[in-house]
């Protein structure tokens, strides 16, 4: 997996290229520790290009979800099964409302 | 009866309402009588508190216990209260909340900030946090044994960030919480270098060991729900965390409706009826709900499974638990019972009715065989299309599972479950339904359906496992196989 990134004033946003599974999910969690700086305040994840997420990039989202504080933070792209996981999770609603 | 109004199903006063899980069905608000209250004290606490000082060495009193338990309660209009019981204990204790926490903590560690937490507040962080500073803990107290076995994973991926907080007497930035919780449980809080150095010692080689005797040597008993669908947990408790030595005191039945049975003593799973908490009556399972079948608690017999039905202290009249409870013994001259399966939990086909208790039988002989062990399971009755299957997902940490076939697990599997459900046979070989399919789960897999449960707003306290899925379950967990 990949992750390509992109900043523009107090917006993040966060493009994983590939499959978020066991192993890649550890990138991303790396990522998103670096770059999702306090001076960041809506971060955006672009899911365009993500065929999988596993439980454990489940897991990176809702440690990011509940270090957000007053930051925004939404999810973009998502295919439809990544998003019907999202949607089972009740998480879906968060990054759409966040 | 939640305006205020009197002598509404019950003469009985009614100051709470128990509001249930969902987890089953929706939730529920059940009133909670001051009677059937004293009652529950009488049987959990004072019967409880005798098993212990009968079976465990006295030294057990010297120390505290690590309890999990958790719950919110708020008040309606009409000044009643409405959510967990024992969250109602601060409305109690003279003082308030800062009192309520002081006795809470004489006998266990966790302090108010977790036992009636704020929205979104990291319980698990607090929890285990407060049970590693103490030593000289005794025993610990579990709702459900999935709880204990969710807090000491927790401990397991976060000794090092724990430690860390131990030593310097700080909370992890990242750990979420309101401010005024953070102000108030730094309070609570010192700098502990040497429990830290302590615990690194233990922790040195990682946490892949049964930590629990190192981290409380002089913890002797764990008590919570173990029985049935939890044994799992009772299982992955004992092999992963704590070894053989510890006594383990399953609970008997409890519910927001009532307490049915108290715990008969240490590591049996059956109950003995508290014939007192309410007028029981037992319809058997076999009787397809005629209910001139229906027999009191002297007429029941040994070996035979029954649904209770209950007339309680807070109104409740003739009232289906949905429980089916088989008959082990007698203690004395009372009835001893163990839960099965809950009656409307089962799943079907065509109409083979597979009860839960026959899904986790054929799970855990189908690992046995093949020698693997399993952490968690689920299953789904597939019928979107015909013939339908039952398809069985299977959590387990076992390293030894990537080396079975998938072909050879579906077929042990499908051998148990005849044994399981002799009326699985008929349909089957009727081709009226699949052979079942079996699947690995990504481990953690049902922790991070808990975890996003609670994230929704569940009650931690009464969250059950998932073990025969409805359809937003099952899309959920089979978009997470490991293949």
């Amino acid at each position: 997996m990949t992750i390509e990134q992109n900043k523009n004033g107090s917006e993040l946003t966060i493009r994983p290229v590939g499959r978020l599974d066991s192993v890649t999910s550890g990138d991303l969690y790396d990522c998103l520790e670096q770059n999702f700086t306090p001076e960041i305040s809506n971060l955006v994840l672009d899911f365009s290009k993500v065929d999988f997420i596993s439980s454990k990039g489940l897991r990176v989202l809702v440690s990011v979800c509940k270090n957000l504080g007053d930051r925004k933070m939404k999810v973009i792209n998502a295919n439809e099964s990544v998003a019907d996981i999202f949607r089972l999770s009740g998480l879906l609603k968060i990054f759409e409302g966040k | 009866m939640k305006t205020g109004e009197k002598n509404v199903l019950t003469a009985y006063e009614c100051g709470h309402f128990n509001q249930t899980s969902g987890t089953v069905g929706a939730p529920k608000a059940i009133p909670m009588s001051d009677m059937q209250t004293r009652t529950f004290i009488k049987y959990d606490y004072l019967w409880g508190n005798y098993l212990l000082y009968k079976n465990l060495d006295p030294s057990y009193m010297d120390g505290r216990a690590f309890a999990t338990s958790e719950g919110t309660c708020r008040k309606l209009d009409s000044g009643l209260t409405i959510g967990c019981a024992s969250a109602k204990m601060a409305d109690f204790v003279q003082g308030g909340k800062d009192a309520a926490d002081k006795r809470i903590r004489i006998a266990y560690t966790s302090p108010i900030e977790a036992t009636c937490p704020e929205p979104h507040t990291n319980t698990k962080y607090i929890h285990t946090r407060f049970a590693l500073m103490d030593r000289e803990i005794t025993g610990m107290v579990s709702g459900f044994y999935s709880v204990a076995v969710h807090l000491l994973a927790y401990i397991a991926d976060n000794y090092e960030m724990l430690i860390n907080d131990i030593e310097r007497g700080t909370i992890d930035e990242s750990i979420e919480m309101s401010d005024e919780a953070r102000k108030s449980l730094l309070s609570k809080i010192d700098p502990m270098p040497e429990r830290a150095a302590e615990l690194r010692e233990i922790f040195r080689n990682g946490s892949g060991i049964q930590f629990v005797p190192l981290v409380w040597p002089k913890l002797q008993y764990i008590k919570g729900v173990g029985s049935d669908g939890f044994s799992v947990y009772r299982d992955t408790l004992i092999n992963s965390f704590t070894g053989n030595g510890i006594t383990l005191f399953l609970s008997g039945i409890t519910a927001s409706e009532g307490l049915w049975s108290v715990p008969s003593g240490p590591n049996d799973p059956s109950g003995i009826l508290a014939a007192g908490s309410a007028f029981m009556e037992f319809l058997p399972v076999d009787a397809e709900d005629d209910f001139s079948k229906i027999v009191t608690i002297d007429k029941l017999e040994i070996g035979k499974t029954y649904e209770l039905v209950i007339t309680n202290l807070s109104g409740l009249y003739r009232y289906r638990m949905g429980d089916a409870v088989l008959v082990t013994g007698m203690y004395n001259s009372t009835p001893k019972v163990e839960f099965m399966y809950r009656v409307n939990k089962t799943i079907s086909i065509i109409c083979e009715k597979t009860t839960e208790t026959a899904v986790r039988q054929t799970v855990e002989k189908a690992c046995g065989e093949l020698g693997i062990s399993f952490n968690d399971y689920c299953v789904y009755a597939d019928q979107r299309s015909v013939p339908g299957q039952y398809k069985f997902y299977i959590e387990s940490w076992d390293k030894k599972r990537g080396g079975i076939a998938r072909d050879e697990l579906e077929k042990s599997v499908l051998k148990h479950l005849l044994e399981a459900n002799p009326r699985f046979r008929i349909p089957f070989e009727k081709g009226s339904i699949l052979a079942p399919s079996v699947e690995f789960l990504q481990p953690e897999t049902h922790f991070l359906w808990r975890d996003l449960c609670i994230y929704n707003g569940a009650s931690t306290a009464q969250l059950k496992p998932v073990r025969v899925m409805k359809e937003n379950e099952y899309r959920f967990f089979s978009n997470l196989t490991e293949n």
